[in-house]
């Protein structure tokens, strides 16, 4: 992951929010996708995305699913009931969090 | 370009080697490579050993094995794997010191010339005994299925400590067995959680 603070502590969210929008994803292809979005500006490493998949697995938010895809097995997330309303909810803090910065950084552009 | 089941097996191998053998992490870290190798394969244009060579040299800072004295203190494991069963043993670890110095405090203060400590005792024997018995259960169980997951691992590592007490338990008396008290009312439920733990892992994967 790109070395920001900022983005460690918003890893949880994109991985939920991007959940919230594909049904179900794997690892890897969470990895891409975030690649693909930020056109390679954020890169998601293994070592921060399967600790925080499997933190997020544990709390309950989100739920797992085994399938056999190309001659292995595939481990796809989702989220559960109570892991769709907490991406509501972490998502509408991260939005107050991005419009206070920005009324701090760049105090014209947030009227 | 898809990988096939020899060059998946490949993959397979080296991360053994590599001391990548709990499957509730290497399951997830193998597809994760062959995805990248076959990327590799397909924008590249590289055959497949080139390929996992280079995705391999990726992984060396995750794959780097790694001590940790609260996980074992007779073999390493990848860093990916300390990095995420540190934190799981750490508070394991704790919780089984707290128990310990409560229960002596406890026994220190109150219980030490309590008249019924003996009665306790002898009650508390037949619990254990019937407690071992159930673990031992579990233990052929897991032996017998011969899939290593983090969770037996744990399971066995505590089990030969539970048996252990357990003799000692039936020679000792006193201090000695209000130490082995508060050792079991934290050991056993883990066990129990271990063994369910990896049991759930299996059916999850219907290996």
């Amino acid at each position: 992951m790109k070395n920001s603070q900022l983005y460690k502590g918003s890893l949880n969210t994109i991985i939920m929010k991007l959940l919230e929008e594909q049904g179900r994803m794997y690892g890897y292809e969470i990895t891409q996708k975030v690649k693909e979005i930020t056109k390679g500006e954020l890169n998601i490493t293994e070592g921060a995305l399967y600790p925080a998949l499997h933190k997020l697995e544990a709390d309950g938010l989100l739920d797992v699913e085994v399938e056999k895809v190309d001659n292995r097995l595939r481990k796809y997330y989702k989220l559960t009931e109570k892991g769709t309303t907490e991406t509501v909810s972490r998502l509408a803090e991260l939005e107050e969090f991005i419009k206070n910065m920005q009324s701090i950084v760049n105090p014209k552009l947030s009227y | 370009m898809k990988l096939t089941t020899e060059q998946i097996n490949k993959i397979d191998i080296i991360l053994n080697k590599l001391g990548l053998d709990f499957l509730d992490f290497k399951l997830e870290i193998k597809d994760h490579i062959a995805c990248q190798v076959e990327e590799e394969m397909k924008v590249n244009q590289s055959d497949f050993n080139t390929a996992l060579i280079l995705i391999l040299e990726r992984w060396e800072n995750k794959l780097v094995l790694s001590e940790s004295l609260f996980i074992s203190n007779k073999r390493s494991f990848p860093k990916i794997v300390v990095d995420q069963l540190f934190k799981r043993f750490l508070i394991y670890n704790i919780t089984l010191v707290v128990s310990v110095l409560a229960m002596s405090l406890v026994y220190i203060n109150f219980l030490k010339n309590f008249e019924y400590e003996t009665l306790f005792m002898n009650s508390f024997k037949w619990i254990y005994g019937s407690c071992f018995l159930i673990c031992t259960v579990l233990k052929i169980k897991i032996n017998f299925e011969k899939t290593v997951t983090s969770y037996s691992y744990m399971f066995n590592q505590n089990f030969w400590l539970f048996t252990i007490f357990f003799l000692m338990f039936n020679l000792s008396s006193g201090f000695i067995n209000f130490f082995l008290f508060s050792f079991f009312i934290i050991v056993f439920p883990y066990l129990i959680y271990s063994f369910y733990k990896h049991q759930h892992f299996i059916n999850k994967y219907q290996l």
